[in-house]
């Protein structure tokens, strides 16, 4: 403890002057008085008395001092040393990856970081500190803040992503906004490893704070389902983690119905696949282990039976700048004939030409309505306008020449794009299935050689996949744009217990899945779509590692800061109202020395 | 104040002095003595012997019995009684103490002198002043105005050192009127010497009020008024209490004392009712009847 302003113990003198005050105004008023003889015994016996009377004979006196002497400490303005952190500045990388959700004791790891971050926060004395999510993408959610509440504030926002850390990237990061030596990085995770680390270390201190956890851990690896000869099979993959053989119960429901259910026991360190020969058939599966154990992350894992990336089938003479673009967007392209289509279980994309459209399988189709004769072609001469679709999007189709059209096919179609009265590109329904209907050849237009083609390709594979329900799989917390039959609308997002998590709008703003995995549903303008969120196959093998420091400065004792109690000066002179107080009293009562 | 005392004089001629003492003075009084005299109290018939007062000869039983007896009544006698008022200068200190005391005094004087004993009033001081030495009641009322015109006086010493002086031998009851401000030791002494006279003994301590609860306050010298010795005193509860406590302490231990030489004790304040000590107390006490 030091004193801020040592000036103020010139006071001293004020208290000097009390104590002489006191001296010299001790006079006594004479008084003539018979029983001198008794107060002679009184005054000696009270003399004999302990000396606590005595104190308290002299009672204001006292509290006059102690008062003034308070009041002189208060001025002078005391400070505490306290224990302080380390480095000017201080950069916080936060793993927040699924595995800090598991508990200990009753609480999230996560949490057990967060409380050490508090207790450094607590300790701060005016330095700057740098928070940085390490998610897949690192995320600054503090730079250089010194407040403390904002900190504490920041610390009380965090929680659990599901995505898994990347630690590397967020020392990266950490490493780029040293602006100067003294800085410490703290990094709160569960399994940081000094080999992690110090391949790309720089100066800086770094603290590895590892919240330990996880002994036993069962985890479900994978879970797929496939159809295979008109039945669904599944394929479970169980790990267990642990140091003991352990027996877990094994379900598989779908919609809300046990569909599967068996016990397994898995020795030791080994993992275990688990075979569901048949299944009814249904949309999703979800697989779920009672393991019982602190990371239940890794307990549950969702299937869908739908192709996610499905094939493109080309059916009759296929343009071969479809066939081309397709590939260049990275999908799978089959040529097929019309028998081995019939045969086909996986759902696909369909790609036609040249076939008449009762011919089609029962799949989502891209039907180019090529007419054989030439007598049959409409030529085009007014100009062609596109509605605005999300099939039109960035396609830019009234820039695209088109010499030719065939005439449409009669049905109920919703025109997307025309020229004058001719439909030109058309959607709807074929055979119960969604379509898209091209009224020309290629051969007529320039469009392959505009950039808009492959882009209106890969809008038809999107358009066509998502009306089949299925957004698909997305890591915690994905962003991704996403194209729903009509963009101006807005998607709601469900979990699977039905609570409503998000709206959002998707014309304004990317499709974000959700941290914690699992399925939800969208629902946008009374469609329901269905997309499951996936837990990062390194997160399901969580495992616990000791905390370290690094590069830090040998002598590993707590430093001692300065930390200003600005506190005491208050709480001094509260004590001297309150004894300013008692003085008024003592006076009131008449005790005067 | 004469007003109220002129009322009571009245009640006060009803009053006697108790005196347990069988010894008389030498003098006809209002009190019966063991021997015989002239009183209307019957004693006895005794056989004539010559050399009788035939002025006794009862002339009834002569002739009844035709033979000569005498008729005996009792004797009644005075007894001297001296009061002893303690003058010195912490009973004049205090106005009130020191006008109860004179009234006390006054009384008692009176009660004695209507009471057909003979009075000697002391006021005990180094200052040979105010002795009264009477008989009879018609000197009652002059006596006892006389003694509470007594005025204040410097007094050198206390009352056990001029007492001494002033002790007298042919005395009966003596009245003690002091405030017992004195060490224990010199008021011992000064009992066993009035012990030592076989005389009876009544003490009345007198005590002012703010001798029992002091009223000073700050800081205080208080100088003795005898012996001029100071105490420097800051006033406060606790020294207030010890002061109390030390004031019973020693009326207990005065008392005490009055009982072991067999003197009757009897402690009053200058601010206590007047008529109830004399009428209540004094009489509860068997000091007056």
């Amino acid at each position: 403890m030091y004193f801020a302003n040592p000036m103020f113990f010139i006071f001293v003198i004020l208290i000097a002057f009390v104590v002489l005050l006191y001296f010299f105004r001790k006079q006594y008023k004479a008084v003539i008085n018979p029983s001198n003889l008794l107060w002679h015994q009184a005054m000696n016996e009270w003399k004999a008395s302990p000396w606590i009377q005595k104190l308290q004979h002299n009672l204001l006196f006292w509290l006059q001092i102690i008062a003034l002497t308070l009041l002189m400490t208060a001025l002078a303005k005391p400070i505490m040393l306290s224990e302080g952190v380390k480095g000017e500045q201080l950069i916080w990388i936060v793993d927040t990856s699924a595995t800090m959700s598991a508990l200990k004791a009753d609480k999230p790891l996560i949490e057990q970081s967060k409380q050490q971050m508090k207790q450094i926060a607590d300790r701060l004395n005016d330095q700057e500190v740098t928070v940085i999510v390490a998610g897949t993408k690192p995320k600054i959610l503090l730079n250089r803040e010194s407040n403390i509440n904002v900190i504490q504030k920041t610390i009380d926002g965090i929680a659990v992503t599901y995505e898994h850390e990347n630690i590397e990237k967020s020392v990266k990061l950490a490493e780029s906004l040293v602006s100067n030596r003294k800085t410490y990085i703290h990094i709160f995770s569960d399994s940081v490893k000094k080999e992690d680390l110090t391949d790309q270390l720089g100066n800086v201190s770094y603290e590895i704070h590892n919240a330990h956890g996880i002994q036993d851990n069962v985890a479900l690896l994978s879970f797929g389902v496939s159809g295979k000869e008109n039945r669904i099979s599944g394929l479970v993959v169980i790990e267990n983690q642990g140091e003991k053989s352990k027996t877990v119960p094994f379900v598989i429901t779908s919609e809300n119905q046990t569909v599967f259910q068996q016990k397994v026991t898995i020795p030791a360190g080994k993992h275990m696949v688990v075979n569901v020969p048949d299944l009814p058939q249904r949309r999703f599966y979800q697989a779920l282990i009672k393991s019982g154990d602190k990371y239940s992350a890794d307990d549950e894992l969702t299937a869908v039976y739908s192709v996610l990336k499905p094939n493109v089938y080309a059916l009759g003479e296929i343009n071969p700048f479809f066939i081309k673009g397709f590939e260049t967007l990275g999908i799978k392209t089959v040529q097929m004939d019309q028998n081995s289509i019939l045969g086909l279980k996986e759902s696909g994309i369909i790609l036609a030409e040249g076939i008449p459209v009762d011919a089609l399988p029962k799949m989502p189709a891209i039907y180019i309505n090529k007419k054989q004769n030439s007598a049959e072609l409409i030529e085009l001469k007014e100009p062609i306008k596109g509605t605005d679709s999300s099939l039109t999007d960035y396609v830019n189709i009234d820039k695209t020449y088109i010499k030719y059209a065939s005439s449409p096919i009669t049905g109920n179609w919703e025109n997307i794009v025309d020229s004058g009265n001719h439909p030109l590109i058309q959607t709807g329904k074929m055979n119960g299935q969604p379509g898209i209907i091209l009224n020309f050849s290629l051969e007529n237009t320039d469009w392959p050689l505009h950039p808009g083609f492959p882009i209106f390709l890969f809008n038809s594979y999107q358009w066509l996949t998502n009306q089949t329900g299925f957004l698909g799989y997305f890591r915690p917390g994905e962003e991704k744009w996403l194209q729903l039959k009509d963009h101006n609308t807005s998607i709601e997002i469900f979990n699977a217990s039905g609570k409503s998590l998000s709206t959002l709008r998707l014309n304004k703003e990317n499709f974000k899945a959700p941290y914690k995995p699992g399925i939800y549903q969208a629902v946008s303008e009374g469609q329901v779509y269905y997309f499951s969120v996936l837990l990062d196959d390194r997160e399901k093998r969580p495992n616990s590692e000791a905390s370290f420091i690094l590069n830090g400065s040998k002598d590993n004792k707590k430093e001692l800061t300065l930390k200003p109690n600005a506190s005491m000066w208050f709480w001094l002179t509260c004590l001297v109202l309150l004894l300013l107080m008692v003085e008024w009293e003592v006076y009131r009562r008449g005790f005067r020395a | 104040m004469t007003a109220h005392l002129h009322s009571m004089l009245s009640r006060l001629t009803k009053l006697r002095l108790m005196a347990k003492t069988r010894r008389r003075g030498a003098h006809k009084g209002g009190r019966t003595a063991n021997k015989f005299g002239t009183s209307l109290e019957f004693s006895d018939f005794r056989l004539y012997q010559p050399g009788d007062d035939v002025r006794q000869i009862d002339w009834n039983i002569y002739g009844r019995t035709q033979k000569h007896y005498i008729k005996r009544f009792l004797d009644e006698q005075e007894i001297a009684v001296t009061v002893f008022l303690d003058a010195s200068a912490s009973m004049q200190t205090i106005d009130t103490k020191w006008n109860r005391a004179k009234e006390l005094a006054a009384i008692f004087s009176y009660i004695a002198l209507s009471g057909e004993d003979r009075l000697s009033f002391i006021p005990v001081s180094s200052w040979p002043y105010g002795k009264v030495s009477r008989k009879g009641t018609v000197y009652g009322k002059k006596v006892f105005f006389d003694i509470l015109q007594l005025p204040k006086h410097e007094v050198v010493g206390t009352f056990t050192e001029n007492i001494h002086k002033n002790l007298l031998k042919n005395n009966q009851l003596s009245i003690l009127i002091t405030d017992g401000l004195e060490p224990l030791d010199s008021i011992e002494s000064l009992f066993r010497l009035i012990a030592a006279a076989k005389q009876e003994v009544k003490l009345i301590q007198l005590l002012g009020k703010e001798e029992i609860e002091p009223n000073y306050s700050g800081d205080v010298k208080l100088i003795d008024s005898e012996s001029r010795e100071t105490v420097n005193v800051s006033i406060n509860d606790s020294i207030l209490g010890n002061y109390q406590k030390q004031v019973k302490e020693h009326n207990r231990k005065l008392e005490a004392l009055c009982r072991r030489f067999g003197f009757s004790y009897l402690v009053t304040t200058d601010d206590a009712d007047l008529q109830s000590f004399l009428f209540h107390e004094c009489t509860a006490k068997r000091m007056l009847y």
